[in-house]
């Protein structure tokens, strides 16, 4: 399953309108953050809005941590809890 | 003096300083700075310039305290540019500064530029970068220790005490996160927490690891932190400057965090007015506040709601001027600053900001010139025109939308347009809208009819 989100996000963010991902390069640990994809604020907004919605979950501010956040790979293991809870 | 200051406030608890790494005392800080100096006298930096990337950790915050105490020029640039390309003509040394978690040594790299050679310039001086996104880059030159001393304004502004616990997640290499958050938290005592990037997910990791009691914040943090809050959390108080929350947003987010304080200050004369505390909510969202203390209004009329002017203002402290990239003096402090913004100035001498004079808006709380969003559209090979307008609110400020013709025989779709944008311009100017249009409406003297494209980007915006 977590390959399967892995896909997905990797689609989530080539559809991304606030940074510009190359899908040829872009590997499950690459980083969100500095020496990334360098997201910024509103990236991260767009991305936690598409994410809820495609999986029907919400995030808490719990899971809000910049580790979570850090790579598809990470964020996979998160979304995988929620959608599992 | 700024060490000594820090060690005095060892005697009260509470006051540390922390990063997202590690936690000090003030005076733990004071002691990795005063560990700095020597290897700074031992480079024989005494009355040199250096240059300072600094990014909102421990070590950055050690190096900065060490030049501001031994009375050296010192440029502030961030932590993460290229300090080779960026790096002024007039300093040719670099000085970086990393702390270990672990430990009490503090790790200091000094650098020599290749190829360059420091200029002569008076000591005690700091140079900051104007933030405007065109044009050349410009240093603005303060008083190292007028730039501190002001900084005391704002600490009886805001009523900084010993028992707040102040997160900072804007750049300390900015004259906001400087000399109206760093500074004047140091002098208060208070706990401080620097924050590296400014994101939601760090901002809520700050607030689990140093529970903040006020914040230093700009209107696009507000609007992402809104965006992922899920319940209110209260501060004391956070302070909001770089551009403005609109009277709606700041009711939203003091709904959620507690009250909101507008400071309306720029670079060149720092922090220049600021609601207190003790304002009423509606007066506090739809003006800035009184002028900080030291700082007086200076242009000939003091405008109104309907009919505001451009404000000046008049500050006893720290600007001398500004200095091109060799060091040289371009410009003395005018004795009445122009901000560029228009506004008014009520009865009560309440600072009410309105907008900029040029075509310039803010978002992110920096300055975009649609100029240049056009200029960045305009170098597109299979653009033959493009029009750019603001519209709507966005989260990061006032929308841009821009209207693109395409040229005959050539193809490109709006997310081709909106690729080139965000390679080529800074993440705030790329525009919200792209619109592709077969021909753009005209004026009777063929220009492009500005209103009428405005006209139809509100109604995009508001779809």
């Amino acid at each position: 399953m977590k390959d399967e989100i892995i896909e997905k996000l990797k689609e989530i963010l080539s559809n991304h309108q606030g940074i510009n991902v190359d899908t040829a390069t872009l590997t499950p640990q690459t980083p969100f953050f500095d020496g990334g994809l360098e997201m910024d604020s509103f990236a991260v907004v767009e991305m936690v809005g598409n994410v809820e919605q495609a999986y029907g979950i919400e995030f808490s501010e719990l899971d809000f941590m910049p580790e979570n956040f850090a790579s598809m790979e990470k964020l996979a293991e998160v979304i995988e809890r929620l959608r599992t809870a | 003096m700024l060490c000594k200051m820090m060690r005095y406030r060892d005697r009260t608890p509470g006051g540390t300083i922390s990063d997202v790494t590690q936690t000090r005392t003030h005076g733990g800080v004071a002691d990795l700075a005063d560990q700095v100096k020597e290897h700074l006298t031992a480079a024989g930096l005494t009355g040199k310039c250096v240059v300072l990337p600094l990014n909102n950790d421990i070590g950055s915050l050690a190096a900065l305290i060490a030049a501001l105490d031994m009375r050296l020029a010192c440029a502030l640039l961030p932590g993460a540019i290229d300090v080779d390309a960026a790096c002024p003509d007039f300093a040719d040394t670099v000085v970086r500064v990393t702390v270990a978690p672990d430990s009490d040594t503090p790790e200091v790299e000094i650098t020599k530029i290749a190829g360059r050679t420091a200029h002569d310039v008076e000591q005690a001086r700091v140079y900051l970068r104007t933030s405007g996104s065109t044009g050349k880059p410009k240093w603005c030159v303060h008083h190292a220790d007028l730039l501190v001393a002001t900084s005391e304004s704002c600490i009886d502004r805001l009523e900084i005490a010993e028992d707040d616990r102040v997160m900072i997640p804007v750049p300390i290499n900015h004259m906001y996160g400087l000399g109206a958050g760093l500074l004047p938290s140091i002098l208060g005592g208070a706990a401080i927490h620097l924050v590296g990037r400014g994101n939601p997910l760090d901002v809520f990791q700050a607030e689990r690891d140093f529970e903040p009691n006020m914040a230093f914040m700009v209107p696009s943090q507000c609007r992402s932190l809104m965006a992922m809050r899920r319940k209110p959390r209260a501060y004391r108080q956070i302070v909001v400057a770089g551009d403005r929350l609109s009277a709606d947003e700041a009711a939203k987010f003091e709904g959620l965090h507690g009250p909101v304080l507008n400071l309306y200050g720029c670079t060149e004369l720092g922090a220049i007015a600021a609601a207190r505390p003790s304002m009423d909510a509606e007066t506090r969202h739809e003006f800035t506040g009184p002028l900080i203390d030291g700082v007086r209004y200076c242009a000939p009329e003091k405008g109104t709601a309907e009919e505001p002017t451009p404000l000046a203002f008049k500050a006893t402290g720290n600007f001398i001027g500004y200095a091109d990239e060799t060091g040289a003096p371009t410009d003395v402090a005018p004795q009445c600053y122009a901000t560029g913004d228009v506004g008014y100035i009520s009865e009560d001498g309440y600072v009410r900001v309105m907008g900029r004079a040029d075509h310039a808006i803010k978002r992110d709380g920096l300055f975009v010139h649609l100029s240049e969003v056009e200029g960045c559209l305009a170098g597109i090979d299979a653009v033959a025109e493009a029009v750019v307008v603001t519209a709507g609110e966005t989260r990061r400020g006032v929308g841009i939308t821009a209207f693109c013709v395409i040229a005959k025989s050539a193809t490109l779709s709006e997310d081709d347009i909106r690729a080139h944008c965000i390679n080529a311009l800074p993440s705030r100017a790329v525009p919200d809208v792209i619109k592709v249009v077969e021909t753009l409406p005209r004026l009777d003297n063929g220009k492009s009819d500005r209103m009428a494209l405005a006209a139809q980007a509100a109604e995009l915006a508001a779809l």
